[in-house]
């Protein structure tokens, strides 16, 4: 191959280019995150484009105090989810760990458990996240077909499963102390049995998937440690449910 | 608000002047560099999504930088630094998510076809063909030999302005470029032969 052929191979890559459809959607998306950022929205947007190195931790401190949970108006986070438009909202909800918009699923899930002000309704939200964590173990592994599921895409999946299921865990504990209902502590704890049950079945199930790969020995090791934790919290709902004088 | 001998040209610079870029002008810098960005990006991952959430945060991630007074005043050439933002982006994306083996397939789909100019029967097949050929061989030399022969030879960019997106020195780029076609060609040779 001559010179002059080579170069007229590489010249044919010109003819790579987006849907002008998409560049257009996605100029919109990005001046509503510049408008939203004038707006002095900054803290959420600030989340939003975050590296995912300091995210989690950026967050954390945003949500910890009781006055900052309650100074995020919801007016406010809905403006900068409708802002970022929905052909990128959309995109995001199919996110798996490992895409570039994962990170916007996660922030917008947690503007949602940040407006949830019950805590029983807080604590039944984080278990259903959970297990939304172990779907996407699933479909990591459907997406690959008989390849190698990504490690770190696995372990990204169980860090946030763990990060829900801690946070439901609290939020029971919560309802259970509070001077509030029966009812409701009894509410939480049978949710908590029942998706423990189910996680516990997830996990057995993932761990298999990629029990037959080579590197997968610190994976399995981190789901053996979160199968522990998951036995755990189905002991604690049933000690509650118990104590309680509910029916299983 | 910046200063630019702007048109339409790809080989033109645009200096950004040391006030803060202003979103009429992120704008314009956005219409002319969003198709080059997205090609140098889309040589480099697995599917046109990527590519699409890649480019995308290419300029939100250059918007935050150059939004603010301080940093715009060091950026000398707004072209040179997206394709910066987009190099370490890939980069990233790569250390995030670990590599899964590609298969042959996935590389030649369509989603490849869906990009280009409309062609017309056997014509498109040897385009498709080639372009997949062309894709392979990118991937399997290493990122800054195919980031050297996409900005010289498609985006036009000067030798001095590879040398400054690559923080190296003149001398260092055309060495870079005579190895980075020769790595190709045989890339491409191999395929062929086999």
């Amino acid at each position: 191959m001559t010179h002059d052929e080579l170069v007229r191979k590489i010249k044919n890559i010109e003819k790579i280019e987006p849907s002008q459809a998409w560049i257009s959607s996605n100029k919109d998306f990005i001046f509503n995150y510049i408008q939203a950022q004038e707006k002095n929205e900054s803290r959420a947007l600030e989340l939003l484009a975050a590296s995912s190195s300091g995210f989690f931790e950026k967050f954390k401190l945003f949500a910890r105090g009781f006055a900052a949970r309650f100074l995020l108006p919801a007016a406010s986070a809905l403006t900068v989810v409708f802002l970022a438009g929905n052909f990128v909202l959309a995109r995001s909800q199919q996110a798996l760990p490992g895409d570039a918009l994962y990170s916007v699923k996660i922030f917008i899930e947690k503007i949602e458990v940040a407006m949830t002000l019950n805590d029983e309704k807080r604590a039944t939200l984080n278990f259903e996240l959970a297990d939304k964590r172990l779907s996407e173990i699933s479909s990591l592994a459907e997406n690959t077909g008989d390849k190698n599921v990504s490690g770190p895409a696995v372990d990204v999946a169980m860090e946030n499963f763990n990060n829900h299921l801690n946070a439901a865990v609290n939020e029971m504990s919560d309802v259970v102390k509070s001077d509030s209902s029966t009812e409701r502590a009894v509410a939480v704890a049978k949710i908590a049995n029942t998706k423990t049950s189910d996680y516990a079945k997830k996990i057995a199930k993932a761990k298999d998937i990629i029990g037959s790969q080579s590197d997968s020995s610190a994976a399995k090791g981190q789901m053996e440690e979160t199968i522990k934790k998951i036995e755990e919290v189905n002991f604690d709902a049933l000690t509650v449910l118990a104590s309680l004088g509910s029916e299983v | 608000m910046y200063n630019s001998s702007v048109n339409q040209n790809k080989g033109m610079e645009i200096h950004i002047t040391p006030l803060s870029i202003d979103k009429a002008a992120f704008g314009r810098l956005y219409d002319l560099y969003v198709k080059p960005i997205y090609r140098f990006v889309y040589l480099k991952v697995n599917s046109r999504e990527e590519a699409e959430d890649l480019t995308s945060e290419t300029f939100l991630k250059a918007w935050d930088y150059i939004s603010k007074p301080e940093n715009s005043q060091k950026i000398r050439n707004a072209r040179a630094f997206f394709y910066q933002v987009a190099s370490n982006l890939v980069i990233d994306f790569y250390r995030k998510k670990a590599l899964i083996p590609l298969s042959l397939d996935a590389i030649s789909e369509n989603s490849d076809i869906k990009d280009e100019k409309e062609l017309i029967g056997s014509d498109k097949m040897i385009k498709e063909a080639e372009m997949g050929e062309l894709k392979r061989a990118f991937r399997n030399i290493p990122h800054n030999y195919s980031d050297t022969i996409i900005w010289y030879y498609l985006e036009d960019l000067k030798i001095s302005e590879i040398a400054e997106v690559l923080k190296k020195s003149e001398g260092t780029v055309r060495v870079l470029i005579h190895r980075a076609l020769k790595a190709l060609k045989k890339e491409l040779e191999k395929k062929h032969d086999s």
